[in-house]
């Protein structure tokens, strides 16, 4: 399944994280079932494990930008001329499960039997990330990527203007309990697909 | 400035402390409870939604709004005014509370499961699919440990996946919902009508609750079936593998799953057949796409958890692969095919020998450049490592093209490569390797300039004069003379000769990319691979292997594309390597000598790598022994002399005439001769005052070979000190070619030992004095 959803920005020396929304076991405690690390010990853990995950698709953007001498100031171009999606950078990469070490209070150890697949899409100064857990399908999740940005797109102008973002939350959540429910990634056809768009549109329409 | 505004926002929240977040919670509490004011309470809702993410404090929420709130998130959904208010709550809720994801409170699960059971079959879609995706993340977690329900919900999934309506839902927002829709039933992707169960790629203008049922349980079809076996193998593994409880286990497994397996088997070949239809709408096509690897990757679970299936659907996956193998749009489900082929080919005596061929040898070669591809590829060579390693030889044999993924993204697959890189390596390939290994980034280069002339408007064509120099990369690209070092650097297989002549010649034709982003991301990975190349030859090369790689060594450390940062990495971790595989196998001194001799001839070789010229010198000091290496004769041991006698008066000559920059290192490189020349002779005593008589001279001119008067200094203590030991030849033996033992630590230890009455000696001196 679907660990995490994370917004976050891509230009400048660190990437700020927007918004994230987490779903599944992101981080493991030491010793398995033995204790539950304290609540506090893993929002903690979790939170810089989003921001890890930010910071390598943030270096990954910037290095793909350079290799293809592109400047996000293009992108923001294209998107107020006319409506179309910016190209994309597309990604993915391999991370490790952070294991929390209750004794520490810190996520020291690294899980290195079991890894998590991060699919990312940038453009212009904005970053999407899925983090997946190892048997997912990556076609698939690079798909509902796609359709998430262009319904947040449409919803939020996340591209434009990212400060959306922290202000409209809860249209980012709508979205994705729409495209992304329970952190499930769905065979959605075309069809499907126009359903779930209803639903926004309706759902974005009530106040307030 | 879109992001400026950003910025201070989350500055803003970042920095708020714990007396903003009391008085943002205490208006919360006091607007929630009003219906009408629910925009206002929206709002603040939202500031402290953000606040919790971008804090770094710990924050304390009243106990009465977490209540609150938790009171508003459970209201019926029916008020439809409040349905914002709750999605906010729970998202407050969600991020404060992490929940006890590690499930160690079974006896809580416990109690959920029995109602969520319930839920599935309840007629109410929402409640339902929430049921099942709660279920399948118990099992992620517990795997089958709660068998009465993995059986039950299995037994649901497998209705569902089977018996889902064929018909089209009415639209619901038509004006008049009796009104009969006359095409009502679904229909194919490409427009035919559906004669078959349901499945995902069914289309239909809305769809019925147990369509959309069907879809969720199709895509939560292998999560399910993954964790409820993969859990039961833990469990073996822990229990022992031969203890009966885990092979009762594995039954309950079968059972749990069996009729679900067989049917989900039916499904995938139902998708599979729907998957060959032309799709009307593009989107649908892309489904296609994930819904046949998802099938693939479904089906080889299906295998391994029911051998019967394998001949069934093997035929099948052949079938696949022929259809799919040379259409590049379908490479991601090729691969999750060969992932069936090297689970069960041998089941069926299949050789997929030739599937590998075409996939690592051409689809690798074209689609390299796919990030979703490279990612494939190199999670498929992780997960399956031993198993490649001992069936095939696709890693040791089409490594250049593996390395290719590499080389174009040398930012993300760093961690991956380090634990490939052993595995490609093999006693007849690890030295191919080693070169590939230092010309990645020259590989890079490669790529990018033939990346650049596949686009029409480089249109540097008129590569048919040969005999002038090409005055690009991209020119040089297209001029026949350069065609085969080029097609040589970007070869898809090894084993065709570890390198070529004209290296040099395109090293300089490649000058002009090297400063591009990714071939200097490319050259800082070097040093971390050669690293690791050096660690397995050091481990598990053997002398033969050694003595091949020291030539290479003397070679390559001059012939290096000319990047400054990474060159000088690359030669300082040859320098280091080399001290400790002459230190492993002292005898390469000896059949080696040749090689060595000719290298510290030429004292041309000191420059830009003085560290690995003066290791070299120092190996021969120390290791051209007969103590280390029994075929080392005193012929030898004079040969290696003479050599360095007459390097160091040239130097010592060079160094009055040039006046050159290099007045630094020569300093350094001259103790090392000198060491080692002292060292030679105390092994051989007729050269002694043949050695007194170099070093003396250097003592002489100490002030004339440097400015710096530090480096002065010490060349002279140098000379000096083995000039005086020279002069009393017993102790030089001792002091300069000390026995073995003296790594023991005996020397230390034995109230006889030289040392120790040396040190008792020089006590009482002092103390007398």
């Amino acid at each position: 399944m679907v660990l995490a959803f994370i917004i976050t920005t891509l230009n400048g020396d660190s990437p700020l994280v927007l918004y994230y929304q987490i779903y599944g076991q992101v981080v493991s405690s030491k010793d398995g079932s033995s204790t539950d690390a304290s609540a506090e010990c893993v929002r903690r853990a979790r939170k810089r494990h989003v921001a890890r995950i930010a910071e390598t698709v943030h270096s990954e953007y910037q290095f793909r930008r350079e290799v293809n001498n592109l400047t996000p100031d293009e992108d923001i171009q294209r998107l107020s001329n006319d409506d179309t999606l910016p190209d994309f950078e597309v990604g993915h990469f391999l991370t490790s499960v952070p294991v929390i070490d209750e004794s520490l209070n810190l996520d020291v150890a690294r899980n290195d039997q079991e890894s998590q697949h991060v699919t990312w899409m940038g453009a212009g100064l904005t970053g999407f990330i899925l983090l997946c857990d190892a048997c997912e399908n990556r076609v698939l999740a690079g798909q509902v990527l796609r359709l998430l940005v262009r319904f947040l797109q449409e919803h939020v102008r996340v591209l434009s203007q990212p400060s959306e973002v922290a202000t409209r939350v809860d249209r980012v959540a709508e979205v994705l309990e729409r495209v992304l429910p329970d952190g499930n990634l769905l065979f959605m056809n075309h069809r499907v697909v126009r359903h779930i768009e209803k639903e926004l549109d309706t759902a974005m329409k009530t106040a307030p | 400035m879109a992001l400026s505004a950003v910025e201070s926002l989350l500055q803003k929240a970042r920095n708020a402390s714990q007396e903003d977040i009391d008085h943002l919670c205490k208006n919360i509490s006091d607007l929630l409870a009003f219906p009408e004011k629910a925009s206002e309470c929206c709002t603040l809702l939202r500031q402290l939604f953000v606040l919790l993410q971008a804090s770094d404090i710990e924050p304390c929420l009243s106990r009465n709004l977490v209540m609150e709130m938790l009171k508003t998130f459970s209201r019926p959904s029916s008020e439809k005014s409040g349905a914002k208010q709750c999605l906010l709550c729970s998202l407050i809720l969600k991020e404060l509370l992490p929940g006890s994801e590690q499930g160690t409170k079974n006896n809580c699960v416990q109690e959920i499961l029995t109602p969520a059971v319930r839920w599935l079959c309840t007629k109410d879609l929402d409640s339902q699919r929430k049921a099942l995706s709660f279920l399948v993340a118990v099992s992620s977690l517990h795997g089958v440990a709660y068998q009465e329900f993995a059986g039950e919900t299995s037994e649901q999934l497998c209705s569902w996946l089977m018996s889902a309506s064929l018909f089209q839902a009415p639209n619901p927002y038509a004006i008049n919902p009796f009104r009969k829709d006359q095409d009502s039933q679904v229909t194919e992707t490409d427009g035919t009508p559906c004669r078959n169960f349901f499945t995902v790629l069914n289309i239909g203008q809305y769809y019925t609750d147990d369509q959309y049922l069907n879809i969720y349980s199709f895509s939560l079809l292998y999560k399910w079936l993954y964790h409820c076996s993969r859990h039961s193998e833990d469990g073996d593994q822990q229990e022992g593998k031969e203890s009966p409880k885990g092979k009762t286990k594995d039954s309950v497994v079968k059972r749990i799953l069996q009729s679900l397996v067989s049917r989900s088997a039916d499904y995938c070949f139902r998708v599979m057949d729907q998957c060959e239809r032309k799709a009307k709408v593009a989107s649908d096509a892309e489904l296609q796409l994930a819904c046949l690897t998802e099938v693939v990757t479904i089906l080889d679970l299906v295998c391994k958890l029911d051998a019967g299936q394998v001949p069934r659907v093997h035929q099948e996956m052949r079938r696949l692969y022929n259809r799919l193998a040379s259409d590049p749009g379908y490479s991601a489900t090729v691969l999750r095919i060969l992932q069936f082929f090297l689970n069960h080919s041998s089941a069926v005596v299949h050789d997929p020998q030739e599937a590998y061929n075409h996939f690592f040898g051409s689809v690798l070669s074209q689609q390299y450049k796919d990030p979703g591809l490279a990612f494939d590829t190199v999670v498929f060579m992780c997960q399956n490592l031993s198993t490649l390693c001992l069936n095939t030889n696709i890693l040791s044999h089409f490594f250049p093209n593996i390395l290719k993924i590499l080389a174009w993204h040398p930012r993300t697959f760093v961690k991956e490569f380090v634990d490939l890189l052993p595995a490609m390596m093999s006693p007849t390939t690890s030295l191919e390797i080693f070169h590939t290994l230092l010309d990645l980034p020259c590989l890079t280069a490669a790529l990018e300039v033939s990346e650049k002339s596949k686009k029409p408007d480089t249109g540097a064509t008129n590569g048919q004069n040969t005999n002038v120099e090409p005055a690009s990369s991209a020119e040089a690209f297209h001029t026949p003379r350069y065609k085969p070092l080029f097609s040589f650097i970007c070869r898809s297989e090894g084993g065709q000769g570890d390198t070529i002549n004209k290296l040099s010649n395109l090293h300089k034709v490649l000058e002009d990319v090297k400063t591009s982003a990714r071939v200097t991301c490319c050259s800082q990975v070097v040093p971390v691979l050669l690293r690791v190349w050096f660690n397995v030859v050091l481990a598990e090369g053997d002398q033969k292997f050694v003595e091949h790689v020291l030539p290479v060594l003397l070679e390559r450390s001059g012939l290096l594309y000319d990047i400054p940062d990474c060159k000088a990495d690359v030669i300082m971790i040859m320098g280091e390597q080399l001290l400790q595989v002459v230190d492993k196998y002292p005898s390469i001194m000896v059949s080696q000598a040749h090689e060595i001799i000719e290298f510290i001839q030429i004292t041309n070789n000191v420059r830009d790598r003085q560290d690995f010229y003066g290791n070299l010198v120092y190996c021969i000091g120390e290791y051209c022994s007969p103590q280390r290496s029994d075929s080392c004769g005193p012929e030898l041991v004079a040969k290696y002399f003479d050599m360095l006698e007459i390097v160091t008066y040239e130097i010592c000559g060079n160094v009055m005439l040039e006046e050159d920059e290099q007045g630094e290192t020569f300093p350094k490189i001259l103790s090392h001769l000198m060491s080692a020349m002292a060292k030679l002779a105390t092994r051989r005593q007729d050269v002694i005052p043949r050695a007194i008589l170099c070093l003396t001279k250097v003592a002489k001119q100490h002030f004339t070979l440097t400015q710096d008067p530090i480096a002065q200094e010490a060349l002279l203590a140098c000379a000096q000190e083995h000039v005086n030991l020279l002069k009393m030849p017993n102790f030089a033996v001792t002091v300069l070619n000390p026995p073995p033992e003296i790594y023991t630590g005996r020397w230390h230890r034995d109230a006889g030992s030289l040392p120790l009455i040396l040190r008792g000696i020089n006590r009482v001196m002092n103390s007398s004095s």
